[in-house]
C-alpha cells in the first residue's frame, strides 16, 4: 500500500523483473550443475557398486570351490581322461574331499551353484545342499590328470557375463 | 528474500545429498577394502601354512633334520628328541610366516635282536603341523608323513631299516647262515668252514650247497649250508678255516626282482597324507610348540579317522552308477530330482573290518610308485604285479625218480605248481584278489596276510628208508605239512609247506616293495592303533633302544694247536616301560563330522565276505515340477533333507540311524607325570677263548682231553647234518612287528644210520 501510494498509481504485476528472471536462472544453473554430477556419478557409483557386489559374490564363490576341492582326496566325475589328454568341460564335479565325504557342485535350474554333500545326514535324513552363489550362468569343470582340477564360473549380472576361472591340484589325492 | 533463501537452502540440501552418495561409495570401497584384505590375510596364512607342508615333505624325503644318528650296539637314552621346529618366512619378512613342527610317532610294538639292539624302536608316522600367520590371521595345517619300511626311530633316517643295515647292505639282500644243529642229540652252535662252494655273481636256490661247515666239537661231520632262497651271490663274508656261530652270515645273496628283463629295486614309500585344517576351535588357546597340546592335535586327527575311513565305502552305489554313466555328460542345470536319479545317494554300512579291508583293496588296486607323469602312472597300471619270492624248482631229477618210484609224485603240488600264475599275479582286472581271494569282512591283519603271502609256496621234503615195519601206515596232511609212513616200502617222507612273501612291482618305475610293507603304508592313512605318540620331548624314558653285545671282533691271530674261539656275550635287561599319569587338563567333546561312527551296522556281521546294509530314499521325495530342496526359494539356512531307509526288502520303516553319532574326546592342557620304568642292565660282551685241538694229540698244555677220536665213524655225504635250507625265508631286518623266523632245525642225524637205506632232502 505504501507503493501503491508512493507512485500514486494502481501496481498491478504481470511478469518477472529481469532481475527475477535473472536469478532464478542463476538458481537453476546451480542446480543443474549441482544435480547433473549426483546423478552422473549416482548411476556411475550404483554401477559401481553393483560390479563391487558381483566381484565379491564371485571371490566368495570362487574361494569356496577353492577351499572344498584343495584338500580333496580324488575326483569322482567327471571321468577320468583318456591318456596324456586334457578332459573335456563338464557341467557337474564330484569329489572325496579330505574326509572321504563325497562332494557334489552343480547348478539348479534357478541359476543357482549347489554344493551337496552326500554324507551331510543328521538323524535318518540326508540334506539336499546348500546354496554356493547365485546368478551362476554357467560352471563347467575339466580334469587334468589325477589331481588337477580346472573349473570355470560365469556370473550372468543384467545381462553382463563375470566369469572367473581356476586351476586346483588336490593335494591328499592317494 | 525469501526466494533467493530457498534457492540456496535447496542447493545446500542437494550438495549434502551427493556429499553423503559419494562418502557412501568411498566408505562401502573402503569397506570392501578391508574385506579384501582380511580375506587376503586368512588366505595368506593358509598358503603359508600349505608351504610349510611342503617344505616338510621337501626336507622329510631325505632325513629328519632333528634327529639323532642311530648308533648299533649302544645306548641312546637322552639322546633323542621326538620332534624338531623350523621357523620360515618363504615370501620374505613382511609377508607372513610359518612354523614347522615335526614329531616322531613311534610304532607301538618294539623289535628285539635287530640292528645291533636287544630291543629297538620303529617310526610308525610323523605327525607334521604348519602353522601359518600373516598379519592377525592364523592358520593350523595338520599333515601325516608315513613311511614304508618303517626306519629307526632313534636315528635321522626316513629310509626303512631294512635297507640301511650295514650287514646287508643293499635292499633285499638276504644273509645265507648255518644254523644251530642236532648231532648225537647235543646242540651245535660253533662250526669251522670247510669250504665255500660258490664264487661271487653265481645264482643259487635253495638246493645249491654253498658252503660245507664241521662243528667246532666234532671237525669230521659235514654239515651242507644252503640259501632260504634264491638269489645271486653278492659277497661271500666267510673264509676256509674261519670259526663262525649259527647265524653269523657267511655270504651274502642280493635279490634282483626281475620284470620282464628289468632288474627292478625295492625302494622305501613316504608320502605325505591326511593333509587337513584344523579348526580354529579345535586348537583356540593350544601352542603346537607343546607336547601336551600336539598331543590334543593328533587326539582330534584320530577322532576323525573314523569318519575318514567309513565315508570312503559309503557310497557304492554311487560309485557303480558313475562307471556306468561313463563319459556322458548332463544338462548344465539340473533339479535336485535330478542330481538325486543321476547320482544315487544311497548309503552302504557295513562293519569297521569290511570297510578297512575295502580302502585298502582299493588302493593297491590302483596304486603305483610315486610321483612321475600321468601318462606314466596310467600305464602303470597296466603293468603292476605281485612277484613271488619263489622262482620255479624242479628237484634233483633222482629225487623226482625216488618219488615216481614211490608212487608220490603228488607231494610236489604247490600251489603255484598247480596254477603258475601264482608266481605273478597281476593287478589288472583284479587277477591278484581273484587269485589270493582275501576275504573282506575278516580282520584287516588277516586281510594283510592273505594279500602279501602265500601259504604253500614251497616245500621241504625228507624222505628216509629204513626199517619201519613197527609203524603203522600213515597219510597225514594239514595245512602245515605232508607226514607219510609207509612200512611196506620203508619209507618215511616229511613234507613242510613253506609260505613265500609277496613283492609289490611296478616296473614302469623301476620299484618294488614288500607286499607287507606296501599294505602296512596303506594302513597307515587311517590307523593310530599300532602307534604310540610321544609324551617325552626327549626320549629319556621312553622309547629307549637297548644294545646287545657287541659282535666278535677279528680274532687274535691264529697260532697251531688250537683254535680261537668266540664265546657270546649275554644279553642284559632293557629298562621296563615308563608310565605316564595325567595331571590336569580338561576333556572336551568333539562333535565327529558327518559320516563313520554309526554306519558299522551289518547285515551279517559274521559273514566273511558280507558284512554290508544298504540305505536308499525312502519313496520319492519330490514331485514331478514341485522340486523342493535348493530349487526352492529358501535360503541356504532352510535346506531340505530326504529321508534315508532301508527299503531294498522291504521294510522301509527301518531308517539309517547313522546320526546317532558318539562324541570324541580330546584333551587339552594335560600334563603328564612320568614313572620310569626298572632300570636296565648292561649285557655282558663276549670275549675269545683258546680252544686246544682235541684232534691234535700233542696238544695237551691246557690239560684237555687228547682226542676224542671219530665217534660216528666219519660222516659220508648221505648221513651229513643239513643246515639252513626250508622254512619261511627270513630277511633280516625286514620284519619289523615279528622278528624273522629261523630256518627250521634240520631232522637229527641217526647216530648209526643202516648203510643200506638212502636219505635225503631237498626243496622246489
Amino acid at each position: 500500500m505504501k507503493i501503491k501510494n508512493l507512485i500514486g498509481m494502481k501496481y498491478k504485476r504481470k511478469a518477472f523483473t529481469l532481475v527475477e528472471l535473472i536469478i532464478a536462472l542463476a538458481v537453476l544453473a546451480l542446480l543443474l550443475a549441482f544435480i547433473y554430477p549426483i546423478l552422473f556419478y549416482s548411476r556411475t557409483a550404483n554401477n559401481t557398486i553393483t560390479k563391487l557386489d558381483v566381484y565379491h559374490d564371485v571371490r566368495r564363490v570362487d574361494q569356496a570351490v577353492f577351499d572344498e576341492l584343495k584338500l580333496g582326496s580324488g575326483v569322482l566325475y567327471p571321468p577320468k581322461p583318456e591318456k596324456g589328454i586334457i578332459g573335456e568341460w563338464y557341467p557337474q564335479l564330484i569329489f572325496r574331499n579330505h574326509l572321504n565325504q563325497i562332494i557334489m557342485l552343480y547348478v539348479n535350474k534357478k541359476n543357482k551353484l549347489i554344493i551337496f554333500n552326500y554324507d551331510d545326514v543328521d538323524g535318518a535324513y540326508l540334506s539336499l545342499g546348500k546354496i554356493l552363489g547365485s546368478n551362476i550362468k554357467e560352471f563347467v569343470v575339466r580334469r587334468q590328470g589325477s589331481s588337477v582340477i580346472e573349473y570355470r564360473l560365469t556370473f550372468e549380472i543384467d545381462k553382463r557375463d563375470f566369469v572367473i576361472a581356476n586351476q586346483v591340484t588336490l593335494v591328499n589325492v592317494f | 528474500m525469501k526466494r533467493k533463501g530457498s534457492a540456496i537452502a535447496t542447493a545446500i540440501i542437494l550438495g549434502t545429498v551427493f556429499f553423503i552418495a559419494v562418502s557412501a561409495l568411498l566408505h562401502y570401497s573402503s569397506s570392501e577394502m578391508r574385506h579384501i584384505k582380511a580375506i587376503s590375510a586368512v588366505k595368506k596364512a593358509e598358503l603359508l601354512a600349505l608351504s610349510g607342508i611342503d617344505w616338510a615333505e621337501s626336507q622329510l624325503r631325505v632325513k629328519r633334520w632333528y634327529g639323532t644318528e642311530f648308533v648299533p650296539y649302544k645306548h641312546n637314552k637322552g639322546k633323542h628328541d621326538s620332534y624338531g621346529t623350523q621357523y620360515l618366512t618363504p615370501f620374505g619378512e613382511d609377508e607372513g610366516s610359518v612354523t614347522i613342527i615335526c614329531e616322531d610317532v613311534a610304532n607301538k610294538t618294539p623289535g628285539y635282536n635287530m640292528y645291533g639292539m636287544q630291543k629297538i624302536w620303529f617310526l610308525h608316522h610323523i605327525n607334521v603341523y604348519a602353522l601359518g600367520e600373516y598379519e592377525n590371521q592364523k592358520c593350523l595345517v595338520y599333515g601325516r608323513y608315513i613311511i614304508s619300511p618303517e626306519p629307526i626311530l632313534n636315528s635321522t633316517s626316513t629310509e626303512g631299516a631294512g635297507f640301511e643295515s650295514p650287514q646287508y647292505g643293499a635292499p633285499g639282500a638276504v644273509g645265507v647262515s648255518a644254523v644251530k644243529t642236532m648231532v648225537n642229540g647235543k646242540e651245535v652252535t660253533n662250526f669251522v668252514v670247510k669250504e665255500i662252494k660258490v664264487a661271487e655273481h653265481d645264482n643259487v636256490n635253495i638246493n645249491t650247497v654253498v658252503a660245507i661247515v664241521n662243528p667246532i666239537d666234532d671237525p669230521d661231520r659235514n654239515i651242507e649250508v644252503r640259501p632260504t632262497t634264491f638269489g645271486t651271490v653278492a659277497e661271500i663274508k666267510a673264509k676256509k678255516g674261519q670259526t663262525c656261530r649259527a647265524g653269523d652270515n657267511l655270504l651274502i645273496l642280493s635279490k634282483s626282482i626281475d620284470a620282464g628283463g628289468t632288474s627292478v629295486s625295492m625302494k622305501t614309500l613316504k608320502k605325505m597324507v591326511r593333509v587337513t585344517k584344523i579348526p580354529p576351535e579345535i586348537w583356540k588357546g593350544l601352542d603346537i610348540d607343546l607336547i601336551n597340546d600336539r598331543f590334543a592335535i593328533s587326539q582330534y586327527i584320530s577322532g576323525i579317522s573314523d569318519a575318514y575311513l567309513q565315508n570312503f565305502v559309503a557310497h557304492a552305489s554311487l560309485e557303480k552308477s558313475l562307471k556306468n554313466i561313463g563319459d556322458e555328460k548332463f544338462d548344465n542345470k539340473l533339479s535336485a530330482s535330478e542330481v538325486l536319479s543321476k547320482f544315487p545317494v544311497n548309503f552302504t554300512s557295513t562293519t569297521r573290518n569290511r570297510a578297512e579291508n575295502t580302502f585298502i583293496a582299493y588302493m593297491i588296486k590302483n596304486f603305483t610308485a610315486p610321483g612321475g607323469t600321468w601318462d606314466r602312472k596310467e600305464k602303470a597300471l597296466d603293468e603292476t604285479f605281485l612277484k613271488l619270492d619263489h622262482e620255479r624248482t624242479d628237484p634233483p631229477q633222482e629225487y623226482l625218480d625216488w618219488l615216481d618210484n614211490l608212487g608220490l609224485t603228488q607231494i610236489l603240488n604247490t600251489k603255484p605248481r598247480l596254477n603258475s600264475k601264482f608266481f605273478d599275479p597281476k593287478m589288472k582286472n583284479d587277477e591278484f584278489m581273484n587269485l589270493l581271494h582275501p576275504h573282506l569282512n575278516q580282520p584287516s591283519s588277516e586281510f594283510i596276510a592273505n594279500l602279501s603271502q602265500l601259504p604253500d609256496a614251497s616245500r621241504f621234503v625228507n624222505i628216509q628208508e629204513g626199517d619201519f615195519s613197527d609203524e603203522s601206515p600213515s597219510y597225514v596232511e594239514n595245512e602245515n605239512g605232508i607226514h607219510i609212513i609207509d612200512p611196506d616200502k620203508g619209507v618215511k617222507v616229511d613234507v613242510q609247506k613253506i609260505t613265500k612273501k609277496y613283492t609289490f612291482v611296478d616296473p614302469e618305475s623301476n620299484f618294488a616293495i614288500e607286499m607287507t610293507d606296501l599294505l602296512s603304508f596303506i594302513k597307515k592313512y587311517y590307523d593310530d592303533d599300532g602307534s604310540l605318540p610321544p609324551r617325552e620331548e626327549t626320549r629319556t624314558n621312553e622309547f629307549i633302544d637297548w644294545p646287545l653285545p657287541a659282535p666278535a671282533p677279528e680274532p687274535p691271530p691264529p697260532a697251531p694247536g688250537g683254535n680261537w674261539v668266540w664265546i657270546d656275550g649275554k644279553p642284559g635287561t632293557p629298562p621296563g616301560d615308563p608310565t605316564y599319569h595325567h595331571r590336569g587338563g580338561t576333556d572336551e567333546n568333539i562333535n565327529p563330522p558327518t559320516g563313520g561312527t554309526g554306519r558299522y551296522e551289518p547285515d551279517m556281521p559274521d559273514d566273511l565276505d558280507g558284512g554290508s546294509k544298504d540305505w536308499e530314499i525312502e519313496g520319492s521325495p519330490y514331485k514331478d515340477g514341485e522340486d523342493g530342496g535348493e530349487d526352492s526359494d529358501k535360503d541356504s539356512g532352510e535346506r531340505e533333507s530326504v529321508k534315508i531307509c532301508n527299503c531294498n526288502k522291504g521294510n522301509c520303516g527301518i531308517c539309517n540311524p547313522s546320526g546317532e553319532k558318539e562324541q570324541f574326546t580330546i584333551n587339552k592342557n594335560t600334563k603328564w607325570d612320568v614313572k620310569p620304568g626298572t632300570p636296565g642292565k648292561d649285557p655282558e660282551q663276549g670275549k675269545y677263548v683258546w680252544e686246544p685241538s682235541r684232534t691234535d694229540p700233542s696238544d695237551g698244555s691246557d690239560g684237555s682231553p687228547g682226542t676224542e677220536g671219530n665217534a660216528d665213524g666219519g660222516a659220508d655225504s648221505t648221513d651229513d647234518a643239513t643246515g639252513g635250507s626250508g622254512g619261511t625265508d627270513s630277511t633280516p631286518g625286514s620284519g619289523i612287528d615279528t622278528p624273522p623266523a629261523p630256518a627250521p632245525t634240520p631232522t637229527p642225524t641217526p647216530s648209526t644210520p643202516a648203510p643200506s637205506y638212502r636219505s635225503g632232502s631237498f626243496g622246489f
